[in-house]
């Protein structure tokens, strides 16, 4: 029997399923995960709405996932020296952070904050170790995917790092 | 009322609430426990039966079979375990201290008071004293016996009623990512990440005790059976019954420092009453089987099965089996250190995550 009204809700459950693994996609660390392996990820993700001006996480809270936006936007902040504030990015729609909280619980290094109302998708370490233990296959490939972001990351800061010890030398050299 | 007095007076107001929503919710907890009791013991069962069986679903699933397979899988096998517990292990269990019972109500006792009443009247020259006691001791006795057969009596009625655990426990396992996402997504943003975190780590060193816990009790219940069957093949059967007292010494192993008493005394006694004619030698071999289990459980299996993050004060470890046993008889001594552990291991969570998160 069918009932328009249940329909009409599936529908729209089916279309909001939809958004999110398309966001999902655009995330490097799923990047490569097939529609039936994403299907699994996200039965461990957290959706969580925040309305403006919201922490989502503060500076020095113990690391425990990533973050992927789904709608609105999301300022990273950090604190100076001198205590005062300092917008390091803002982020919008499909962008993600705090992955790297994924491999250990390093505190934050920055306040995550919710510019206007927004919804975020969540993805924590202990689901991916929970993940890991039943499903080891789907677990390296996300390891794989995070360790590839994080050689990446490093291969920029040590190009980043010659070019800083180059200038040095040069200024030295006069 | 100037600003200060009307601070005051709303703080002390929001305490006043405070203490009036504990007190009530004390007051009808102290009211609906009774009614619920029997269904909060069912789920606690369910949910560790759940904590149980979960590594060995997701071993299936690591291994290729599909997590509803493996369920089924696993529920068949714990039904197949709860029917060979009702046709086999109950009944034995209840025969063996029912037995065990009629022999020390007629053997011992009797000898008891015999030597109870010589002594009184040898050395006081008073028979109504000796009376007097050896009637008390015999109530105490018959007390105590019938208590532990009606405890598995029980226990038996209990689990005969209860053929929705198994169903309990089929939703638990299948169904605990659905629960613990509806529970988390009632949690206010400010404290999800500390309430996840705290959860996981929580849920994580709790299973791992359970688990390490259940597996410690198996192995001394394995190993004291074995021993004791080592001293029956040696000296004719001193000690019936032993596979029951091998395994009530692997139950009572829960219990840190009291257990392996507990569980050496039944074989000691058993043995006493059966008054075979080299008792001394046997008795020794009793002390030494259990002493070997206590030094292999300490040095070998206890370190790598079960959690040190649990570890617990002797002193506190008697207090709360007391304050167990005054609670829930047999049952409230046995997991009496395994709810402190549980709460001891919350609370040290609850104040690293209170100390680590920056809530305000």
């Amino acid at each position: 029997m069918n009932n328009p009204l249940w329909e009409s809700f599936e529908l729209q459950r089916k279309n909001k399923k939809e958004d999110i693994f398309q966001v999902m996609k655009q995330v490097p660390v799923f990047e490569s995960l097939s529609k039936k392996e994403l299907t699994e990820v996200e039965k461990i993700i957290y959706q969580r709405e925040y309305k403006k001006d919201e922490p989502i996480f503060r500076e020095g809270d113990p690391g425990l996932g990533m973050y992927i936006i789904v709608e609105g936007a999301v300022e990273i902040v950090g604190e100076k020296n001198d205590g005062k504030k300092q917008i390091l990015a803002v982020l919008e729609k499909g962008a993600f952070f705090g992955d790297l909280s994924l491999l250990d619980d390093a505190p934050r290094s920055a306040s995550a904050i919710a510019v206007n109302n927004c919804s975020i998708l969540g993805f924590f370490r202990p689901n991916l170790l929970e993940l890991m233990n039943r499903k080891p296959n789907l677990g390296l490939k996300i390891l794989f995917s995070l360790s590839k972001i994080v050689s990446e990351r490093l291969r920029r800061t040590n190009e980043q790092l010659a070019k800083v010890k180059d200038e040095l030398e040069e200024l030295k050299n006069g | 009322m100037d600003n200060y007095s009307y601070q005051l007076y709303s703080n002390i107001l929001k305490l006043f609430w405070r203490i009036f929503l504990i007190l009530l919710t004390i007051v009808a907890v102290v009211i609906v426990f009774p009614y619920v009791k029997s269904i909060l013991l069912m789920f606690i069962i369910s949910w560790l039966l759940a904590t149980l069986l979960a590594p060995l679903i997701d071993f299936f699933e690591r291994h290729g079979i599909a997590r509803g397979f493996g369920m089924l899988i696993v529920m068949l096998l714990v039904l197949t375990m709860i029917a060979i517990f009702f046709s086999i292990v109950i009944p034995a269990l209840i025969k063996a201290v029912e037995s065990i019972s009629s022999k020390l109500q007629s053997d011992m006792i009797t000898d008891l008071n015999q030597r109870v009443a010589l002594f009184f009247e040898e050395k006081f020259n008073n028979a109504e004293l000796a009376n007097n006691i050896t009637t008390k001791l015999n109530e105490i006795f018959i007390k105590l016996l019938s208590g532990v057969a009606a405890f598995f009596k029980n226990v038996t009625s209990f689990l005969a009623s209860i053929v929705i655990v198994p169903f309990i426990t089929f939703f638990l396992i299948k169904d605990n990512r659905v629960f613990k996402k509806l529970f988390i997504s009632k949690i206010p943003n400010k404290y999800f990440e500390l309430v996840l975190n705290i959860l996981d780590k929580v849920g994580s060193q709790v299973s791992n005790y359970i688990q390490g816990q259940a597996m410690d009790a198996l192995l001394v219940g394995i190993l004291s059976v074995s021993g004791l069957f080592v001293v029956n093949l040696v000296f004719d059967n001193p000690v019936p019954y032993f596979v029951f007292i091998g395994m009530l010494a692997g139950l009572a192993n829960l219990i840190p420092y009291l257990g392996p008493v507990v569980g050496a005394v039944p074989a000691l006694i058993l043995a006493i009453i059966s008054a075979p004619p080299n008792l001394f030698i046997i008795l020794i071999w009793i002390v030494v089987v259990f002493a070997l289990v206590q030094i292999l459980d300490n040095s070998l299996i206890s370190p790598m099965v079960v959690s040190k993050s649990v570890d617990m004060h002797p002193l506190l470890v008697v207090v709360v089996v007391i304050i167990g046993g005054n609670i829930g008889g047999a049952m409230g001594m046995l997991f009496a250190v395994p709810a402190t552990s549980i709460i001891k291991v919350t609370l040290s969570e609850v104040i690293w995550g209170l100390t680590h998160y920056k809530l305000n």
